[in-house]
């Protein structure tokens, strides 16, 4: 099928209004039925028609007439086919965020789709490649597809995601394209940037106003756990929110909130629960747009510490367990411990995920000021080391990294073989030092039992904001963790343990089962987020744009001579018809 | 349909009755008959008596004529004719393409079919459509005859042509038609006139055929085989039309002269007016009863 590059020639063929005007007002002929016709036979008859077609001339020759015009008309509309069959090279790139599927039927994706149904999936010139631009941009099927598998492809255009990442998609189809190829993308805010003429961004977006929970979290203390959530009004005026904080679990409404909201302002909420394993979920219950109406918040869960100390100097041990029991973090315990203090080299205890090796100084050196430390490491870092005196062994051979030196001698340092496995090496004389009298000490021993926490096998935290990572510590032979939605089970993720953990793209919201070997643990996505709920700059373009440029005419041969011979051939053939022969007779 | 109008049949029997043959010496040669012939004969009717002249058969000598006159003299005797009228009528679409030009054709079928009584013609009436058809019984009266309608799509010359009637020989054959068909004359007339005692044709058109209401852009139908023409017609037009019309006439009088046919042209609507066939009579036809 050719396309037409002069478009505006088609509106000849309202030419067809007057050709049907002249065969409407025409002069119409009289019937008369005579004895014989054969005395008016050598008569002048009127240039139309034959003997043959009385019947059907004025249609047909009608018909004919105006498909010599339409023809010429369409020949004038330069119309152009592609040269040998070369397709153009189209990427599509799909904006899959959530915010596409406001408005129900005239939703941008909707929209967005008959768009691309009537307009370029109704075109075999096109080689398409997908690209979904969601958390992380992802190729949909293979590149070059043909428009009918596309159109099939199109279903895996969900619109789920927390965010689209367009530009990282546009970038990744325009490493896939050739230097003519074309970048389509479908989305539902206007470009305000620049782009290349290859790149034709249409938007099928609408402003709409929208309530919606733009913050979510819990954290928890010894007895209650607080949950916050924030409710903003995308909209222009002031409206009431209806919402409902509800104990899932339990099934009781802990609070109704019916609170008016100013026009783009936003309106945060602290409930206190003392129920730590419930669910909490807080729903709006006035909006339209669903997407962003609601939050799940999982309860916290971890249990304490089991902190293993043996040390012989009484003191120190005094100290320890004073920094650790001040934290509410841990409890003292010789069956399993996960964080094993000492003071003897050599002396491991397996289920210890954590080891503190204390070394006393053989060669005492004292040190004050001029410390070093790793301000990027968990356990040094916001600690000031420079009030203490530090005694420490001038002969302790660094072990792992150093994360706090006194010159070249290393004070502080850690020896990561594994997530399952690390050693913390003390260099620390404490009868001489001063460290453990400041105010840091039961710090520096809160850090180390957080630490080791986060490297206690399950996720590193429960509720999770959209397009976050979701960090799951692996069980000890764990290779491989999977996630699973909940709602929809047949959507899984795998993802390799790499270095003790696995990491997770929290792209699409809802509560997900992470699978590790015979654990299973519960993790919460909500979407949260302020770009994709605030729809007020959400909108179409005035004109799409033509997506054949032309560098892409380059595929195209014109074939306006194809036209113009049918409309000489139907020419010829109208000619014919119109021709008149006499027959003879008698007198 | 037009069919036959008892009104016209009885005024144009009424007619008919004033009129006879005037046929009698085109059956010179037949032997035999109820009737006398206008010529001498075989008969015992005498007529006069004659001078012998060389060749005269010397059995019709009157001896006594001779012995009174003293001169050769012969007996002369009337003819006997067997007079007969084949009448054969085109029942094509184009007789009846208006109602007076049906209602001649009735009329003269009438005039002539009691001109023949009156003459004492026995009448055979043919209807010629897509065949030739006698009426049976012969003395049906016209109202009564089956299919006596003018309905016809054929040609009827080539009908004449391809399908004649079996005519009776030594008969008076006289065609009624507007001779509208596009079949050569000189072969129908053969036909017609092949051991006939006279052959005539009587052209019967109307008003309409002689000048016909076209004027503009018309479309005109041929009412036999439907052909349509699309014409802007015109003075020229209209004139061209009865130059044609009259070249065929004219055409047909030529053949009717070459094959001693007998060519009568009457106009429906004249006849209509007085049920008097002038044309029949100018051509000597038929005769006023005496």
């Amino acid at each position: 099928m050719p396309i037409f590059t002069n478009t505006a020639a088609l509106w000849g063929t309202l030419i067809f209004l007057g050709l049907f005007a002249i065969y409407i007002y025409r002069r119409r002929s009289r019937k008369i039925v005579v004895s014989s016709i054969m005395f008016f036979a050598k008569s002048k008859s009127t240039a139309e028609g034959g003997q043959k077609l009385y019947k059907l001339q004025t249609p047909l020759i009608f018909f004919i007439e105006f498909l010599i015009f339409i023809f010429f008309i369409l020949a004038l509309a330069n119309p152009m086919a592609l040269h040998k069959g070369n397709l153009i090279p189209l990427t599509i790139v799909l904006d899959d965020s959530l915010s596409m599927t406001a408005g129900d039927n005239f939703s941008a994706r909707n929209l967005g789709l008959d768009y691309l149904k009537n307009n370029i999936f109704n075109k075999s010139y096109y080689r398409i490649t997908l690209v979904v631009a969601g958390v992380r941009p992802k190729l949909i099927g293979r590149r070059d597809l043909t428009v009918n598998e596309a159109e099939m492809l199109l279903r895996n255009w969900t619109c789920e995601s927390a965010s689209s990442n367009i530009m990282a998609a546009v970038s990744q189809g325009i490493e896939m394209v050739s230097d003519d190829g074309l970048i389509m993308v479908i989305t539902d805010h206007l470009n305000e940037k620049s782009i290349s003429e290859n790149i034709k961004w249409i938007s099928f977006g609408k402003a709409r106003d929208n309530i919606s929970i733009t913050a979510a979290n819990r954290s928890a203390n010894d007895r209650t756990d607080r949950c916050f959530f924030e409710i903003t009004n995308f909209s222009s005026k002031a409206k009431v929110v209806n919402a409902e904080i509800v104990d899932i679990t339990k099934g009781n409404i802990l609070e109704k909130i019916n609170d008016k909201i100013d026009a783009k302002a936003s309106r945060r909420f602290v409930i206190k629960t003392k129920e730590q394993s419930d669910t909490i979920k807080v729903s709006i219950k006035n909006d339209e747009i669903s997407y962003d109406n609601e939050v799940v918040l999982l309860p916290i869960k971890y249990n304490k510490l089991k902190v293993d100390i043996d040390v012989s100097d009484k003191d120190l041990y005094n100290a320890i367990k004073k920094a650790i029991l001040s934290s509410d973090l841990a409890i003292l315990s010789q069956d399993s411990p996960q964080l094993f203090i000492t003071d003897k080299k050599n002396t491991f205890v397996e289920s210890a995920t954590t080891q503190l090796v204390i070394t006393n100084a053989t060669q005492s050196l004292v040190i004050a000021k001029h410390f070093a430390s790793d301000k990027e490491h968990f356990l040094t870092s916001d600690l000031p080391f420079d009030n203490a005196i530090w005694v420490a062994d001038s002969n302790f051979k660094q072990i792992g990294k150093s994360i706090l030196m006194a010159g070249k001698l290393p004070l502080i340092c850690i020896d990561e073989e594994s997530s399952y496995k690390n050693t913390i090496y003390l260099n620390y004389s404490f009868n001489f030092s001063t460290f453990h009298q400041s105010n840091f000490w039961p710090v520096f021993f809160y850090n180390v039992q957080d630490w080791t926490l986060k490297h206690l096998s399950g996720p590193t935290e429960f509720n999770y904001r959209s397009g976050s990572q979701i960090e799951v510590i692996a069980e000890k032979n764990s290779y491989n963790l999977e996630m699973i939605k909940q709602s929809k089970k047949s959507e899984k993720k795998d993802s390799y343990v790499n270095n003790g953990k696995a990491v997770f793209v929290a792209g699409i919201p809802g509560l997900y089962e992470i699978k590790d070997g015979e654990k299973t643990y519960l993790v919460s996505v909500n979407l949260c987020s302020y770009e994709e709920s605030d729809l007020t700059e959400a909108r179409s373009n005035e004109v799409i744009p033509e997506i054949i440029t032309d560098n892409s005419m380059s595929h195209f041969d014109s074939v306006k001579w194809w036209f113009i011979m049918i409309a000489f051939v139907l020419l010829a053939l109208h000619q014919w018809m119109i021709y008149r022969r006499r027959s003879g007779y008698a007198f | 349909m037009i069919t036959v109008d008892n009104n016209i049949l009885k005024s144009a029997e009424l007619s008919g009755q004033r009129f006879f043959f005037n046929l009698s010496s085109r059956f010179s040669g037949t032997q035999g008959g109820g009737k006398f012939g206008s010529k001498t004969g075989q008969s015992l009717e005498f007529i006069e008596h004659r001078e012998y002249q060389p060749g005269d058969d010397i059995r019709h000598v009157d001896w006594s004529a001779v012995a009174r006159s003293d001169k050769l003299a012969i007996k002369l005797f009337r003819e006997e004719i067997t007079p007969h009228l084949d009448l054969l009528l085109d029942l094509s679409k184009s007789m009846a393409i208006n109602k007076e030009k049906f209602d001649a054709v009735t009329a003269l079928t009438a005039i002539l079919s009691k001109v023949a009584y009156n003459s004492g013609y026995t009448f055979y009436s043919w209807l010629i459509k897509d065949m030739c058809r006698k009426v049976e019984p012969t003395n049906l009266p016209i109202n009564k005859w089956k299919d006596f309608v003018a309905n016809s799509n054929n040609n009827t010359g080539k009908t004449l042509c391809e399908f004649p009637p079996k005519l009776k020989t030594g008969a008076v054959r006289i065609l009624i038609s507007d001779l509208f068909w596009n079949q050569e004359p000189l072969g129908v007339l053969r036909r017609l006139s092949d051991g006939a005692a006279a052959v005539v044709i009587i052209q019967l058109v109307s008003k309409q055929d002689l000048n016909p209401e076209v004027y503009g852009n018309m479309r005109i139908i041929d009412s036999e085989t439907g052909e349509a023409l699309e014409l802007i017609c015109d003075e020229s037009v209209l004139s061209e039309y009865k130059t044609n019309l009259n070249s065929h006439r004219q055409y047909w009088k030529e053949c009717c002269t070459k094959s001693g046919a007998v060519f009568c042209f009457v106009e429906a609507e004249n006849l209509l007016k007085d049920f008097v066939p002038d044309e029949l009579i100018k051509n000597e036809i038929l005769v006023l009863g005496y």
